[in-house]
């Protein structure tokens, strides 16, 4: 996994109930608009994340925006893939045979 | 009814609630043959003037006049019902909203001269024109737009509308700071046909909400040079081991690769007006574009 990939994981992992769009996941992942966006939609195929189209009552003619957010399928994996190396290590000792 | 009852603030008497649902009724059966331009009922649209007024705060009396707003002009209805069945408050408003678009009533001083209420519900209709001005013909939306900077924009900021005014500088810019918009939808081919459109949409829907037109080219620039990663990601693993499969096939032989660029380079040359600029482009071109193939070749070789 692409340290790009990671920090968008992070940014949907903060709040993980929270529904983010694109431009606010830029704005805090840094990541450049081109970069985004082919994550979003990889994320979206493994069923990391979701994404729908806002209401269109709230917007009244305004274009309508296009939210993500993590699914449940999504957060457990995101947890395991951004937690760092040192707490995998340190983990309870399973069965070796 | 209930589209209106959704519409309006809770704290309406039911005196007041009762002659705006008058006002809807009456506005429904004047404008009922009619239809905008996106093909929708009339009277969606003074409806939704009133619901961006009712967000307003504005009272009882400016939501009659936003749902009556069009009948004067576009239908036959006649002023002296109007007067005898909602007051003359009402009707002064919707003939001072009347003056206003014409140049001859409105006076010079208008801007100052013209009573707040009015300039609100005409911000509000603009407002409301703008959102859905993608039905109008292009020079329509140009037009109204510039004339929304230009003229509407300085009535919001005076009546303290900071909201308002924003979303109306934004519609306006977007629409006036196209080519980001244009070369953009003209990117787009690249991408999978039947995803094409959600893309743009939702591209559309984040550049409306970047209020400086400086942002959004950089937003659009952004995703312009990311379209073709894009296009490569929708396509999916097998495109993007073809595509790859394809570059490395280029890039193995000098003549592929250069029969690739030399036309690239060739029309840049030929697009550029002085000779010196050609030659310029001739001696500096060519060597970054081999560099690149090499840095290329470096990363393609298993």
């Amino acid at each position: 996994m692409t340290p790009q990939t990671l920090a968008v994981l992070r940014e949907l992992l903060d709040d993980p109930s929270a529904e983010h769009y694109g431009l606010e996941l830029r704005a805090a992942t840094g990541l450049a608009g081109g970069t985004l966006y082919p994550i979003l939609v990889r994320l979206e195929e493994r069923g990391w994340v979701e994404s729908r189209w806002d209401d269109p009552a709230a917007h009244q003619g305004r274009p309508p925006r296009r939210y993500y957010r993590i699914t449940e399928d999504g957060l457990a994996r995101a947890r395991a893939a951004t937690a760092p190396r040192a707490a995998v290590r340190w983990g309870p000792v399973g069965d070796v045979s | 009814m209930s589209a209106l009852a959704a519409v309006l603030p809770a704290s309406l008497t039911p005196d007041q609630v009762r002659t705006l649902e008058r006002a809807y009724a009456v506005a429904a059966y004047w404008h009922r043959d009619q239809t905008r331009k996106s093909g929708e009922p009339y009277i969606t649209h003074p409806l939704a003037v009133a619901a961006i007024l009712a967000e307003h705060g504005a009272d009882h009396e400016l939501l009659c006049a936003a749902l009556l707003h069009d009948v004067l002009d576009d239908t036959a209805c006649p002023v002296g019902d109007l007067t005898a069945e909602f007051g003359e408050e009402v009707t002064r408003l919707l003939t001072d909203l009347r003056a206003l678009d014409d140049p001859e009533l409105r006076g010079a001083d208008w801007e100052s001269s013209t009573d707040e209420r009015v300039l609100t519900l005409k911000l509000a209709d603009r407002l409301h024109n703008l959102r859905t001005m993608r039905f109008l013909p292009s020079e329509k939306q140009l037009l109204k737009s510039r004339e929304t900077l230009d003229v509407y924009l300085p009535v919001a900021d005076r009546l303290g509308m900071a909201e308002l005014g924003r979303e109306l500088e934004g519609l306006a810019r977007t629409r006036l700071g196209l080519p980001a918009f244009r070369v953009l939808t003209a990117g787009a081919v690249l991408l999978p046909r039947d995803v094409r459109a959600r893309w743009l949409a939702e591209w559309l829907g984040e550049l409306y909400w970047l209020s400086d037109p400086r942002s959004r080219r950089r937003l659009a620039a952004e995703l312009l040079v990311g379209l073709p990663r894009l296009a490569a990601t929708l396509r999916g693993p097998a495109f993007r081991r073809g595509l790859l499969a394809a570059l490395r096939w280029i890039v193995r032989s000098n003549l592929r690769t250069w029969a690739l660029l030399g036309p690239l380079i060739a029309w840049m040359v030929l697009e550029t007006t002085g000779l010196g600029d050609a030659l310029t482009i001739l001696i500096t071109v060519p060597p970054v574009l081999a560099a690149g193939v090499t840095a290329l070749r470096a990363r393609l070789r298993d």
